[in-house]
């Protein structure tokens, strides 16, 4: 019903003409040309520029998995806390049990840290699901007690450094790909977009669909092109501080991306997606078309552990430690991006594009924030009050759509 | 060696079992064998599950049992409630002086005026209780401030510092700074030092701090000589962040609490500076204190501490130590850290205590 008025964004099909998305993007674009203007330039120099991917990373992670836990009417208040229980875990792992130089260490931990979230995330799904317990409750006790664990299992001790290769996960000296690689990386990722764009011509053809004109097709081809060169551009325009030779494209942003392209793809072109929307959108219809809704929510909890798991391996590189405080709060950070990036906190509306362009557009103003040396306190009540007014923006916008 | 921390984590579950039973047998004991020449210290700690204040307990037991003195504590277990019950059940017990460490400055007033009621002598350990009663036994964080900018000073004596704060919301934050200033200030009017930015970090985040300490460099253009980071987490942040431009080692770095990490890192000469506070030195100069209370006397070296409802209370304020380069092989002389874990991938240049 709440779903029929608006338009989902989540649901249009895969090439359409985002509205909403566009408009995110837009007033993205502003507020990156004030503070470019504020901080004299050094905003979107390709160093800030590559600081500020880097730093969006964890929390953009996090939030496409937490938009499609909201959309399906449930919450997640343990990520942050999480963060930091499977930092110290995971550190604790390379030090403890593994040899912290060994050439195997750093996948067996990175593995290690994945099937640990996905365990914590589907137990905390099977007591929503199976034990009836509302999932703010749950996880809200899984927030205070994964802290906590976080502190005991290392009595508070920060363990560093880790492993080097592992340290490469979280960018750093040596963690980007450089330029050739980052360059065929973008070919190939143009090279992704005309084949779609073709093949969805070639799909409206063949069903006699009202074919859009060419020239429309090129456009909306060309804007995801400009982006993708244009990011692998600025990437390969930061120098390594030491050789001078370009970066390229970060290992936590590539993981990013990945995360975001997989994700996309399961929340609109795959079942367990539909079910989820479906879900979200009104449980008890979704329930009498035969959605396993219990077994939904273990896996919608398990998938979002999934995400700490890596969210933690790459927050824990960066950091080159694992120290229990890693990630306090950061819960709030991604619900935040999440609610920003148009999810309904009533549930089957959202989307993950929308949701980490929300988390992009949060760490934008942070970052200049602290460029432009504003004091702490007051970057908060800023970020406070840009949350509500984003909120409320895109509720008006909504309103006018539809009337 | 280092204890493997599930080892460790088990140890300390099964000292936390074992204190209250420990305690309560200790009780029986001493009130059955009550001997006049034997001074009853008690002790009400407010959480003994954390690490920390085992080795305070040690401290004092360090001086306690040669003595002759019965150690007797309580563990609140965080609970201001519990607390006052504690002390209540320890004066019952019998008590010559009687050590708090307070979970709540204020909820602990009534059993304080209980203890001072009966003539017994009061130690507000650690954290202050707000009654001009208690001596307050602590470490001077003022000092810590100051130490930790004299450190960084004799390193970068000159040039464009960072500051970064702990939580704005915790006003120790404050009592930190003013300890800096009282070094930095002279220089800054100066002009030899320019605080090029100064940012706080909510939660004392080590992660917030990596990303502050990253824009500050971008904005700087990776002019900083110096960032002056109030604890060892944000330290650990700010070293990230100076690992990314090939700038660890060539920035000064401080820190604060003695993490075994950063004492490492210290060692590598990768960090300039901790502020180490001796918890068994604290726990002791606590003890000897309660020892001469008890016997009636003047505690040696007391001066005057202004609670924050701005009574003048008599307080023993210890001076934490500055852990550079030169002077490692205190922390490994005190049993805080093992040589091999202090001295692990130096290779180069190693300082004295790993040589």
């Amino acid at each position: 019903m709440q779903v029929g008025a608006d338009r989902p964004i989540g649901r249009e099909a895969p090439a359409g003409f985002d509205t909403r998305l566009v408009g995110m993007l837009a007033i993205l674009a502003l507020v990156w040309a004030v503070l470019q203007m504020l901080t004299g330039g050094t905003f979107l120099s390709a160093r800030n520029l590559y600081n500020l991917a880097l730093q969006v990373t964890v929390v953009a992670i996090l939030t496409t998995g937490m938009v499609l836990l909201i959309v399906a009417r449930q919450i997640d208040l343990s990520v942050g806390s999480l963060l930091g229980f499977l930092s110290v875990a995971g550190a604790l792992i390379q030090t403890e049990l593994l040899a912290v130089d060994g050439a195997q260490t750093w996948w067996l931990t990175l593995l290690a840290m994945l099937a640990a979230g996905a365990l914590i995330g589907a137990s905390q799904g099977a007591l929503v699901a199976y034990g009836n317990i509302p999932s703010f409750v749950v996880t809200l006790a899984g927030l205070l007690f994964f802290r906590n664990a976080a502190y005991f299992i290392n009595m508070g001790e920060t363990i560093a450094p880790l492993n080097a290769t592992f340290q490469r996960l979280g960018g750093g000296l040596g963690g980007a790909i450089g330029e050739r690689w980052s360059w065929l990386l973008c070919a190939a990722a143009l090279a992704f977009v005309l084949w779609r764009t073709v093949s969805q011509r070639r799909q409206q053809e063949r069903f006699r669909l009202a074919a859009r004109p060419l020239w429309q097709d090129a456009s909306l081809a060309a804007l995801p092109a400009a982006g993708i060169v244009g990011f692998t551009l600025v990437m390969n325009s930061y120098a390594h501080p030491v050789t001078g030779l370009p970066m390229g494209i970060p290992v936590p942003v590539l993981l990013l991306i990945a995360v975001v392209a997989a994700m996309s793809v399961l929340a609109r072109q795959r079942v367990f997606g539909r079910h989820v929307f479906a879900y979200g959108g009104n449980p008890e219809a979704a329930r009498l078309a035969g959605v396993d809704a219990r077994r939904l929510i273990v896996k919608l909890f398990a998938l979002m552990g999934l995400l700490c798991g890596l969210a933690a391996a790459v927050i824990s590189a960066r950091l080159n430690a694992g120290a229990s405080a890693t990630g306090t709060m950061t819960e709030l950070s991604v619900i935040a991006a999440a609610v920003i990036g148009g999810t309904s906190l009533a549930g089957g509306v959202g989307s993950v594009a929308g949701a980490v362009l929300g988390a992009l557009f949060m760490q934008s103003l942070e970052s200049g924030m602290i460029l432009l040396g504003m004091p702490s306190p007051l970057q908060k009540m800023m970020l406070a009050l840009v949350l509500v007014l984003a909120v409320w923006a895109d509720h008006r916008a909504r309103r006018v759509v539809v009337t | 060696m280092r204890i493997r921390p599930i080892g460790r984590a088990a140890a300390a579950l099964a000292v936390a079992a074992g204190v209250p039973a420990a305690a309560l047998s200790g009780l029986a004991l001493a009130s059955g064998a009550w001997a006049q020449e034997a001074p009853r210290i008690c002790v009400s700690w407010r959480h003994f599950q954390e690490e920390r204040w085992k080795i305070d307990e040690a401290g004092m037991r360090s001086v306690l049992d040669p003595a002759g003195a019965v150690y007797v504590s309580a563990d609140a277990q965080s609970d201001p409630q519990k607390q006052l019950a504690d002390i209540e059940g320890l004066l019952t017990g019998g008590c010559n002086a009687l050590i708090v460490l307070a979970q709540d400055s204020q909820a602990v007033l009534p059993a304080i005026a209980g203890a001072v009621a009966q003539g017994v002598p009061v130690i507000a350990y650690d954290a202050p209780i707000d009654t001009p009663d208690a001596l307050f036994v602590s470490f001077d964080n003022v000092a810590v401030g100051r130490l930790m900018a004299e450190a960084m000073v004799a390193a970068q004596p000159t040039g464009n510092w960072a500051l970064i704060e702990g939580d704005a919301a915790h006003p120790i934050v404050n009592i930190f700074r003013d300890g800096q200033m009282q070094v930095l200030q002279p220089l800054i009017d100066k002009g030899d030092i320019v605080i090029v930015a100064q940012q706080n970090t909510q939660n004392w985040n080590p992660d917030l701090a990596q990303q502050t300490v990253e824009q500050i460099l971008t904005q700087q253009n990776n002019a900083v000589d110096a960032v002056l980071a109030m604890n060892d987490g944000m330290s650990t942040g700010a070293a990230a962040a100076l690992a990314a431009q090939a700038l660890l080692g060539k920035v000064a770095l401080s820190g604060q609490d003695g993490d075994r990490a950063v004492l490492n890192r210290i060692a590598k000469g990768e960090q300039t500076v901790t502020i180490w506070k001796n918890a068994a030195a604290l726990g002791a100069a606590a003890a000897q204190a309660a020892l001469d209370l008890a016997a009636g006397q003047a505690v040696a070296g007391a001066g005057t501490f202004t609670t924050e409802s701005g009574a003048a209370q008599p307080a023993l304020l210890l001076e934490p130590v500055a852990i550079t380069r030169e002077n490692l092989n205190v922390v490994v002389e005190a049993g805080w850290i093992p040589k091999e874990e202090l001295c692990a991938g130096v290779s180069a240049d190693p300082p004295a205590a790993c040589q």
